[in-house]
């Protein structure tokens, strides 16, 4: 009785911290829950030309599927590669004539040193479009804490100004609702989420 | 050769000694004032206050000298089955970033680990062939899990760099290989004393 008292105790255990053994990391229960909760995203940004608006309000004012992806401008690893999905993706949207539905948004986490300038800069390195691409920053480290606390964003700074962090593509829907969350190798699937979505509108 | 070892005698006051500051030790790093060393180094989570937990419990139950020879079968069977479930429990990389960003799992961790050490000196006191059987699959999914952490270029936990995680992993293939010498020397010792 007790053996097995004690492979129950924790074979319950490893059930409950494993959400039922799907996820074995932090990263993999954050993105189930984001699927199932929707929540609405009203964090401030700062865009390149200095606007100021929160995410849900830009997703409604573009009326288009947004997706997003955090970034610091002057990232030299991971968010090179994440800009190359996004040109890639860009490339898409101009093709396919989805520019009227779709929408690419950087946003930047690096509150104390990116600002509408460097945004300038990043985009013309990036050779983003405007009328697919937009640029933001977060206006403040509420926002930030917002992010990591509601999104699960996790950005650690290192020596050097810079920061190692998870990275993802978030589809939000054009009333400023999160409707899924990818993998950063999974660009494609985040855009054939986003064109589902788009055909409703 | 084994034979011709002398058995240092511990004292009552050294085991409580021990006890108290390998108890010490292995609690401080969750205070917040030095929570810094695991929350930097997965290594130190992992290879240092985790077995520090183990060992602490080891000297609890030393020093309150539980009874723990002659007892039924299923009571060393349920020892040995915490013990293993236990320290797998805690090399998931979900549990290791829960214990920090969460004080509760973090409690509950101190917990169980330390009664998995208090249940491995009554564990060691049972029939050998399931030490053997136990420490097997213990030495094996060291092995398996250090692989891993090493050999992943996906970042497991959410709390750590990459770089910590391969330590880690290394940590724990090094942690295998004592174990595993550690046994077949005291495997060598039992038989050459026909104890098995």
């Amino acid at each position: 009785m007790l053996p097995f008292l004690v492979t129950l105790f924790w074979g319950c255990l490893f059930l409950t911290i494993t959400s039922g053994f799907s996820n074995l990391t932090l990263e993999s229960e954050r993105k189930t829950d984001l699927f199932s909760t929707n929540p609405e995203l009203s964090m401030h940004l700062v865009d390149d030309r200095g606007q100021i608006s929160t995410l849900a309000a830009l997703a409604k004012q573009q009326n288009k599927v947004l997706v997003t992806e955090f970034i610091y401008t002057q990232c030299r690893t991971l968010c090179l590669a994440l800009g190359e999905y996004f040109q890639q993706a860009q490339t898409q949207i101009s093709t396919q004539g989805l520019d009227k539905k779709i929408h690419l948004l950087s946003i930047s986490f690096d509150v104390a040193q990116d600002n509408p300038e460097r945004l300038l800069g990043y985009r013309k390195r990036m050779h983003a479009d405007e009328n697919i691409w937009s640029l933001a920053t977060m206006q403040s480290s509420n926002d930030l804490a917002a992010a990591k606390d509601k999104l699960g964003l996790i950005v650690l700074a290192t020596q050097f100004k810079e920061f190692v962090h998870n990275s993802a593509f978030l589809v939000i829907s054009n009333q400023g609702k999160l409707l899924g969350i990818y993998d950063d190798e999974d660009i494609q699937g985040a855009l054939v989420m986003a064109k589902q979505h788009s055909e409703k509108l | 050769m084994w034979t011709n070892v002398k058995k240092i005698p511990i004292n009552s006051t050294q085991t409580l000694a021990f006890s108290t500051l390998s108890l010490a030790l292995a609690i401080a790093p969750s205070l917040p004032m030095f929570r810094f060393l695991i929350a930097s180094s997965m290594t130190f989570h992992m290879l240092v206050q985790i077995p520090l937990l183990v060992i602490a419990g080891y000297f609890l139950s030393k020093q309150l000298s539980v009874n723990i020879v002659n007892q039924p079968l299923y009571f060393y069977l349920s020892c040995w089955l915490w013990v293993l479930l236990a320290s797998m429990f805690w090399m998931l990389p979900i549990s290791l970033d829960k214990a920090l960003l969460d004080p509760n799992w973090d409690i509950f961790k101190i917990l169980t680990l330390l009664i998995s050490g208090f249940l491995l000196r009554s564990a060691l006191a049972g029939p050998k062939i399931l030490s053997l059987f136990f420490i097997g699959s213990t030495v094996m999914m060291l092995f398996f899990i250090g692989y891993f952490y090493q050999d992943s270029e996906l970042r497991l936990c959410n709390s750590y760099l990459i770089e910590s995680q391969k330590t880690a992993g290394l940590g724990l293939f090094i942690m295998a290989l004592l174990l595993l010498i550690a046994s077949i020397l005291k495997l060598r010792k039992d038989i050459s004393n026909k104890i098995i």
